[in-house]
């Protein structure tokens, strides 16, 4: 992986697979996955691969291609198992994955990607949210969000990381409601008592 | 997803922000390469976490007055609007299909009375060349910010002050005047007030979009079989259609409205607009070309703020983020795709 550059990767994988995740872990949730792999196991595998494929310019759509190494993910970890059970192998694959065949691409729009992106950010808790919008939308550095947010700039980096951990959460299983709920009854007067006093 | 056991999504996270924070030591670099070669599904759980990160820069689109609550709620709003009709409408800017498909757009007939007015005395004309902006004050302290390329005339008399925009876009800052409203005429729409701030696009062959920033303002649209009027209130979006027989309307969080007077700061906002939109959009501001030639990259879409006296970083950004290469020529600036071809998958 000499020639891939991991900026550029990562854009492209936001654009590219991140919106595809949450299908690809509801239609994984109904897979028996032999024991010792988990859906984030696998993709988390993905991810790798997606990085170390040096020209993903092929990849013409990429949900299907990445339920492709899903399965192949599945099927590599039960060859390997201990005891190498050729009913698991055949199991999976007739009952598992055979209504899986690759469907016509799921379009995610820019826009809804935004949306969601904007929705997932806004439902962030108190004061990971002011610090993951005062960093992404403002600009401003950890000192300058730490001296705004009267925090430590250790802690500042400690709530981006949660903000990091959250938005995966929830863009990569589809940002269920469960998560909106819980989220607005949080009270979430600091970004804007912070960010509000600018003046407009 | 026993968090207990892949715990690799929380350490890449805090990897990221410590990438984020600062650039690493040289024993944070050592430490990071170590677990990243400890097993692949850090890795990949590394690059999640960065492809995240990246996604979060888009919330710049948003500008700094974004405000999450507000977004949440007017979440909740459009949807009760009509998430199809919001769909149709590339926001903020782009030629999108008309086609409101009998959407349920929450139509508010105030009055079926006509309010249009002939201009009777010739008014002074006002214009801005291609990539001219200008700020001007008229009799009554109200101001009209015009943006490029835009051609308006000003009538005031003694119990109306009348604007024709024949091309172009401006905000118009009216001051309050209940005996004199103040009328502008746009194409097929006619928008009247008492006082307030709003703007008004019209760039021929697209349809009128009148955005209330401030107050209240209606919205005529000329008809043969009586002319239909809307009311809009701040924040409210009113698309008068070229041949659609309706006002359609929409609501837009505030951060939305700001974006979409970007071009005051000498920006243009984009989401998800296409490429041929966004290249349209930069000839109306001189400064140099963006040519698509390939119809399917000229179909991608793009979102954020940019500089419009540099249609030369747009196509370079847009490049980059599509996956395509930016070439320029004289003042052309060419988006195609990339040239060299490495791998076979």
């Amino acid at each position: 992986m000499t020639n891939i550059n991991l900026a550029e990767r990562a854009e492209w994988l936001a654009r590219y697979a991140l919106p595809h995740e949450p299908v690809l872990r509801h239609r994984m949730s109904f897979w028996r996955l032999p024991t010792g792999l988990e859906i984030d196991d696998i993709v988390q595998e993905i991810y790798a691969k997606l990085t170390r494929i040096e020209d993903v310019s092929a990849i013409q759509s990429p949900g299907n291609y990445m339920l492709t190494m899903a399965r192949n993910i599945v099927l590599g970890h039960i060859r390997r198992g201990e005891i190498v059970s050729i009913k698991a192998l055949e199991d999976f694959e007739r009952f598992d994955i055979a209504d899986d065949a690759p469907g016509p691409e799921q379009q995610v729009s820019d826009r809804q990607q935004l949306d969601r992106l904007a929705r997932a950010v806004s439902d962030l808790p108190e004061p990971s949210r002011s610090a993951f919008l005062l960093r992404v939308i403002d600009g401003l550095s950890h000192q300058e969000i730490g001296l705004r947010l009267k925090m430590s700039e250790n802690a500042i980096q400690k709530n981006i990381a949660r903000s990091i951990k959250k938005l995966a959460d929830f863009l990569g299983r589809g940002g269920g409601n469960a998560h909106r709920q819980a989220s607005n009854d949080r009270t979430s007067n600091e970004r804007k008592n912070t960010r509000g006093d600018e003046g407009q | 997803m026993k968090a207990s056991k892949n715990t690799a999504d929380d350490t890449a996270a805090g990897w990221v922000a410590l990438e984020d924070a600062r650039a690493l030591s040289r024993d944070q670099q050592a430490e990071l390469d170590r677990w990243l070669g400890e097993d692949s599904r850090h890795f990949g759980a590394y690059m999640r976490a960065r492809a995240v990160m990246e996604l979060g820069q888009r919330m710049k689109a948003f500008g700094t007055s974004f405000d999450p609550d507000e977004y949440r709620q007017g979440h909740v709003a459009d949807q009760a609007i009509s998430a199809e009709a919001f769909e149709e409408v590339s926001l903020v800017r782009g030629r999108a299909k008309w086609a409101w498909a009998g959407a349920a757009i929450a139509a508010c007939l105030v009055a079926v009375m006509a309010f249009s007015v002939p201009l009777s005395a010739p008014g002074t004309m006002h214009q801005t060349a291609v990539g001219e902006q200008r700020e001007m004050t008229l009799a009554d302290a109200s101001s009209i910010s015009m943006n490029t390329g835009t051609q308006l005339e000003v009538a005031y008399d003694d119990d109306r002050r009348f604007v024709r925009l024949s091309e172009g876009e401006a905000i118009f800052n009216v001051e309050r005047d209940p005996s004199r409203p103040f009328f502008v005429e746009a194409g097929n729409a006619t928008i009247r007030v008492l006082g307030t701030v709003f703007s008004v696009r019209h760039i021929p062959g697209q349809p009128v979009e009148v955005i209330v920033h401030e107050g209240r303002v209606h919205v005529e649209r000329e008809q043969f079989f009586g002319n239909i009027v809307e009311e809009l209130v701040a924040n409210e979006r009113a698309i008068v259609g070229l041949d659609d027989a309706k006002i359609a309307q929409d609501i837009l969080p505030e951060s939305r409205v700001e974006m979409s007077a970007a071009w005051i700061d000498g920006m243009i906002a984009f989401e998800d607009v296409s490429l041929a939109d966004a290249a349209a959009e930069f000839a109306r501001y001189g400064n140099g070309r963006i040519r698509v030639d390939d119809p399917e990259i000229a179909r991608q879409t793009i979102t954020g703020l940019f500089d419009s006296k540099d249609p030369a970083g747009f196509a370079k950004a847009a490049a980059l983020s599509l996956g395509f290469q930016a070439r320029q020529e004289g003042a052309i600036n060419i988006i195609e795709r990339r040239t060299e071809v490495s791998g076979n998958r």
